[in-house]
């Protein structure tokens, strides 16, 4: 029995919002840099910030050693800054935004004004370049979160920025990194104090809209002592025959007794059939748990973007502390998705957890990339890895590198990894109950990926199971 | 001198491969950015490179087991007076037979620098013809006396002919303060329905480096099994390629290595799924000591069309004290979509409930380690099919236990 997947639902965020914009000429110079950060009216610090990330950009070369093949980037051919008129000062209030916006995000299922909202999740909504707003900023200020644009962060809290940005990733890190660091125009700031309890939940909705403009967002997030937060983050972009950069930076910091939640799911345009068009997803994540007993957990739901490639890592500093990595990277058409996650183990007792799964369908290729690494110090570590893939069709790859680095004899480490495709027993099982070839295929995706899915929160956790449902519509058995 | 220039020097003009060793002068040694040499740095090893000195000595005493037969090798050069088994120098003559009727074998490892250079190298290249039903398994003695010989290198080519079986063992033993560096290849072509096992039995004294290059190139319902089983040496490398080219053929790569004091070995092994209906299998395990490191990293890749694979790949790692690392890459690259593949790997101490269960029933803590060692490690040897070949085997690893002691 073959499986033979014609994809053809459309990618319905695929539309574009006609609107006035300012943006900076293209290319990428130092110019560029220092008018990024004159526009946001930074500080000093943020600009040398800035230019020191430039200066090393321009002494990297980019990546060879990765699966995916990445026609080279023109950076000269990039738009770094674009921002719909009149939103590139200071956040205004949502009600003076162009009703093309709120119209735009309304399609996109984003209602941004609060008295539309039922529920209470926080969004802070990033469109191209700059923040347009964040939702529920009141509440959030009576318990003494701050959720705000990282602009506005730097603007009003620059003490806490200064301390903790670039602290997780660094700009020498990697290519991307710099160039984010560099560049970044926008992107969301968390601060959660001491014993606070986020309220509600967190959001970030990120849209790309303009041609030709790269975006580079960053987020940050620093709980204090026995905090918690759960956040989300989605993203669409419109459907364009060339190809959009996305390189951002997440950077999470977990004090001691922390618990900081971070879901994605993601979303970019992937092309059509032919792999023309889409988005290079090239971020960087991170989060350290630096207290002790801390907890930091990546949650994502990879199903676009043309080339993803990212590893929402731990870093393991305080005793006790936990992290965990849960993934569902879905390809189809010719996407190309590499990654998976790292877990440094430094403290004692440290935990940490890995579950990946990959679907790969029609022509497309998915890597699942990993490392443990249990450091000397790290007496009594425990890592659990699982990784599983799941082939649909006979184009497709499914590869599996993990790395597994043990100096500590008291670690216990586990890996364990299988792929196959889907079973035809279990296939032929619900068919012969009448449930129909496409359905039943849906179904066992969806159990297959059931250990992630319930690690998402309610809305995503639905939202998810319906974008693999449609992503694998039209499957024939 | 560089590296390059030394091996340029000594080997320009009479090649045994002039494409490899053009390859190996343009490469030079792998540096730690060759993923595949990430945790060893073999240029640290590398001794001035004199082939002029690889001279061989005379076999001091040649104890012949009667339950096998012998091949004696000394500093890689072939003794035929000792020998049972007469094997050829490989040469323009009979080179055909071998390489010209697979050209695919040329395929495997040639991005291998180090085994670039064992087939830069005109001296020491053997052809071994495998016909029949063997009565009984085969012991490849390979002695290095390195007082003479600093560098030494050597490739046996072995052609497994049609409906053969074979078991050979190949042991590599030396001085306790010879200080070689070993980089030797084991090439084979099975033929149709063809069985042959290789053992290596490494026991080099603490001061040797060896790099094993293992080739085998698996036809239409041949059976290819190697053992690599590290236990001297300073430094081990296995490099394994091994190529299923043809429905139903089968392959097992198992490995052991029981290290102490400041030993490493890496291995990498690389098994290719190239046509549809085969099954490979692997198993390697690790029991590190002292301040010793074990690297072990395994790709099994599935070809587009090979459909219908069962593959399994499984790395164990038992660290025995605080300053032993263990470094595993269990790694999948599959291109086709009917296949079953697992792979594992674990990693840790020695579980206590297990000690305390012996402790209680009156057994020593020291004796229950080593017990619980000893049964770890003979998962590996226990797969060896030809029984005269696993109790060599199991000899020689309980000699290797009773030094054992653990934190």
């Amino acid at each position: 029995m073959s499986f033979e997947t014609k994809i053809n639902e459309e990618y319905k965020w695929g539309f574009e919002t006609n609107i006035e914009r300012d943006e900076f000429p293209k290319g990428l110079n130092e110019n560029i840099v220092r008018l990024i950060s004159q526009k946001k009216k930074e500080p000093e610090w943020m600009l040398e910030f800035r230019l020191k990330s430039f200066k090393q950009w321009k002494e990297m070369k980019h990546p060879t050693w990765q699966y995916s093949k990445i026609p080279p980037i023109d950076f000269e051919d990039l738009y770094y800054y674009s921002v719909p008129k009149g939103t590139g000062e200071a956040p205004k209030s949502l009600d003076e935004l162009d009703p093309e916006l709120l119209a735009t995000f309304e399609k996109l299922g984003i209602p941004l004004q609060e008295q539309k909202r039922i529920s209470g999740v926080a969004v802070d909504v990033v469109f191209d370049s700059v923040s347009l707003g964040t939702t529920w900023k009141e509440d959030l200020e009576k318990a003494g979160v701050i959720f705000c644009s990282i602009s506005e962060a730097i603007e009003k809290h620059p003490e806490l920025v200064k301390k903790y940005i670039g602290s997780v990733v660094p700009a020498t890190d990697n290519y991307y990194a710099a160039l984010n660091s560099a560049v970044f125009s926008d992107g969301s700031f968390v601060y959660i104090p001491k014993g606070v309890t986020c309220p509600m939940d967190l959001s970030t909705y990120f849209r790309i809209n303009a041609k030709e403009t790269g975006q580079f967002e960053r987020t940050l997030i620093v709980a204090d002592d026995d905090s918690y937060v759960n956040y989300l983050e989605g993203c669409t972009a419109p459907q364009r025959d060339e190809n959009q950069l996305h390189a951002a930076i997440v950077e999470i910091v977990a004090l001691d007794n922390a618990e900081v939640k971070y879901s994605t799911v993601q979303n970019w345009y992937a092309g059509d059939k032919e792999g023309k068009g889409g988005i290079y997803n090239f971020v960087t994540k991170r989060g350290i748990c630096k207290g002790v007993n801390s907890k930091i957990s990546w949650t994502q739901v990879e199903a676009g973007s043309a080339i993803t490639w990212k590893y929402p890592s731990c870093i393991l500093q305080g005793d006790n502390s936990e992290g965990a990595f849960y993934s569902v990277a879905l390809t189809n058409h010719m996407m190309q998705a590499d990654t998976g996650t790292k877990m440094i183990h430094i403290g004692k007792n440290t935990k940490s957890t890995i579950i990946s799964k990959g679907i790969s369908a029609e022509q497309s290729e998915n890597v699942y990339r990993g490392l443990v690494k249990i450091m000397p110090s790290a007496k009594g570590a425990r890592n659990y890895s699982q990784c599983d893939s799941m082939l649909i069709g006979d184009k497709c790859a499914a590869n599996t590198f993990p790395y597994i680095d043990v100096k500590n004899p008291t670690a216990t480490v586990e890996h364990e990894a299988s792929t196959s495709k889907i079973s035809a027993d279990q296939l032929f099982y619900l068919q012969s109950r009448g449930v129909d070839p496409e359905k039943a295929i849906s179904l066992i995706v969806n159990g297959f990926c059931k250990d992630v899915f319930k690690t998402l929160p309610l809305e995503f956790s639905v939202e998810a199971v319906k974008l693999i449902e449609m992503k694998l519509e039209n499957s024939v058995g | 001198m560089s590296i390059q220039e030394q091996v340029k020097s000594a080997l320009s003009g009479n090649a045994f491969d002039e494409a490899s060793l053009e390859k190996f002068i343009e490469s030079g040694l792998p540096t730690k950015k060759n993923e595949l040499w990430k945790y060893t740095n073999i240029e640290k090893y590398w001794p001035e490179f004199d082939l002029a000195s690889q001279a061989p000595t005379e076999l001091s005493s040649v104890d012949k087991d009667p339950n096998f037969s012998h091949i004696f090798f000394v500093n890689g050069q072939f003794q035929a007076n000792e020998s049972d088994i007469a094997v050829e120098v490989l040469n323009e003559s009979n080179r055909d037979r071998f390489l010209g009727a697979k050209s695919q074998l040329k395929e495997l490892l040639a991005d291998e620098p180090v085994f670039n250079l064992v087939e830069s190298q005109a001296k020491n290249q053997y052809l071994l013809e495998l016909n029949g039903v063997a009565d009984k398994p085969v012991i490849i003695h390979n002695v290095y006396s390195s007082k003479v010989a600093k560098h030494s290198s050597a490739h046996l080519n072995v052609i497994a002919n049609a409906n053969s079986e074979t078991t050979i063992i190949e042991s590599h033993t030396s001085d306790d303060d010879a200080q070689s560096f070993i980089n030797n290849a084991t090439s084979f072509y099975l033929k149709g329905n063809a069985q042959a096992t290789l053992i290596k039995m490494q026991t080099l004294g603490a001061q040797t480096v060896q790099v094993q290059n293992i080739r085998a190139l698996v036809s239409r319902d041949a059976n290819f099994e190697s053992f690599t089983i590290d236990i001297g040496a300073k430094l081990s490398r296995n490099n394994i390629s091994i190529r299923l080219d043809g429905e139903g053929a089968n392959c097992c790569a198992h490995g052991l290595y029981t290290l102490q004091n400041d030993q490493q070995s890496d291995t990498n092994s690389f098994i290719h799924h190239n046509r549809p209906h085969t099954e490979s299998s692997q198993l390697y395990k690790g029991i590190m000591n002292d301040k010793s490191h074990g690297i072990f990293t395994g790709l099994i890749r599935v070809e587009k069309d090979a459909q219908l694979i069962n593959s399994d790949q499984l790395n164990k790692n038992l660290l025995l004290s605080k300053g032993a690392h263990a470094h595993s890459r269990p790694q999948l690259e599959i291109y086709a979509d009917d296949v079953k593949c697992a792979h594992g790997s674990t990693t840790g101490q020695m579980s206590d409930d297990q000690v305390f269960y012996f402790e209680a029933r009156g057994v020593s803590r020291e004796k229950a380690q080593k017990l619980l060692a000893q049964a770890f490690a003979y998962d590996v040897i226990l797969k060896i099919k030809n029984k005269t070949a696993r109790i060599y085997a199991q000899n020689i690893l309980e000699q290797n236990f009773i030094a054992l002691k653990s934190e």
